[in-house]
């Protein structure tokens, strides 16, 4: 048995004896356990009036989500990645800078591609996203898919590294005097796509962690 | 508006502006189509300029006109999409020009500084310059 299992096991045999949540915390502290390891076990069961321990919702894994959210966040991290491409490629055609006039003519191929990919990627994520919105309001449960809890701090992961990433770029453009229209649009450009996308799933991070 | 409308709507938002914004950078299907033909064109003068560099490192001499040497290797002296010849002008004892019907010649002008091993481009005549060493 693991040392999880254990103390799942001792938690749930002292609630069933009638032991109060104060006695086991100190039983536990004890032993060793860390106060967020003895939290964790305890509060895997309901502190409510009944002959039995009543376990809590725990978060759960499926397959079927695996494959639904998989989609999903590679929908929007395509979305991410062709909006910022594109608009970066735009912003090179329409904003002049007078020491850097690189043009070239893969610039409309790449331009093309980020194009189909936005019309694929973009309401496939949209669509999805609204489909488990709805689905999560009709049935609260499915906020503890542990997939969809795994691809959100994935999400938020890859959104802050390119927050940071976009301020670094910002910082090291202003000191090495390039930090010009042209470069202030682009790093604008990241920083709305990956804020909002960080914001987002920010607030829902926050309704999954409620619900496990 | 929800807070859980508000990102994905300005997602969806971006998104459409963005294509909206590159299919006007890019043009459409026709547009791309052109710049295919074009690159073909370019590719078919970049062949002719070696064709006519093989045969003055054979005669010493720019040839008079356009034509097939079976001591080079072969170019095409006519544009495939269209049918007409592509057109040759000497410049001087070792430049030449080589022009071609562009549809989208303003690319050229673009780019030029990115063909230049390959010929440059001249605004005026909409041919490019080949110089010989």
């Amino acid at each position: 048995m693991r040392p999880s299992d254990q103390l799942a096991e001792f938690t749930r045999k002292a609630i069933s004896a009638g032991k109060s949540r104060e006695d086991i915390r100190d039983a536990l502290s004890q032993a060793g356990w860390a106060p967020n390891e003895v939290a964790g076990a305890l509060d895997a069961w309901a502190d409510i009036d009944f002959p039995t321990p009543v376990p809590r919702p725990r978060p759960y894994v499926s397959a079927k989500e695996a494959f639904f959210y998989g989609i999903m966040f590679a929908a929007l991290a395509m979305t991410a990645w062709h909006l910022v491409d594109l608009a970066h490629r735009l912003i090179n055609h329409w904003v002049d800078d007078p020491l850097s006039d690189y043009t070239s003519r893969y610039d409309l191929e790449w331009a093309r591609w980020s194009i189909a990919a936005l019309i694929v990627f973009a309401p496939t994520f949209l669509m999805m996203n609204r489909a488990a919105a709805k689905s999560a309001k009709l049935d609260p449960g499915k906020r503890r898919s542990g997939v969809r809890k795994w691809f959100i701090y994935v999400t938020l992961f890859f959104s802050a590294l390119a927050l940071l990433g976009d301020l670094t770029a910002t910082i090291y453009a202003l000191l090495n005097g390039d930090l010009t229209l042209r470069f202030a649009l682009k790093a604008l450009s990241v920083a709305v796509v990956a804020g909002t996308i960080f914001i987002y799933f920010r607030s829902e991070i926050r309704e999954v962690d409620d619900a496990a | 508006m929800q807070r859980d409308v508000i990102a994905p709507t300005l997602i969806g938002v971006l998104a459409v502006a963005a294509i909206a914004a590159g299919l006007m950078f890019t043009g459409g299907p026709n547009t791309a189509r052109a710049e295919k033909r074009d690159d073909a064109r370019h590719r078919d003068i970049r062949d002719l300029s070696r064709l006519v560099s093989c045969i003055k490192s054979h005669d010493d001499a720019l040839p008079d006109t356009l034509k097939s040497d079976e001591r080079c290797k072969a170019a095409p002296l006519v544009d495939q999409t269209n049918r007409q010849p592509y057109r040759y002008n000497v410049i001087s004892e070792n430049s030449f020009d080589l022009c071609a019907d562009f549809e989208l010649p303003e690319r050229f002008q673009s780019y030029s500084r990115y063909t230049r091993p390959s010929g440059q481009w001249q605004k005026e005549s909409e041919c490019f310059r080949f110089t010989l060493k």
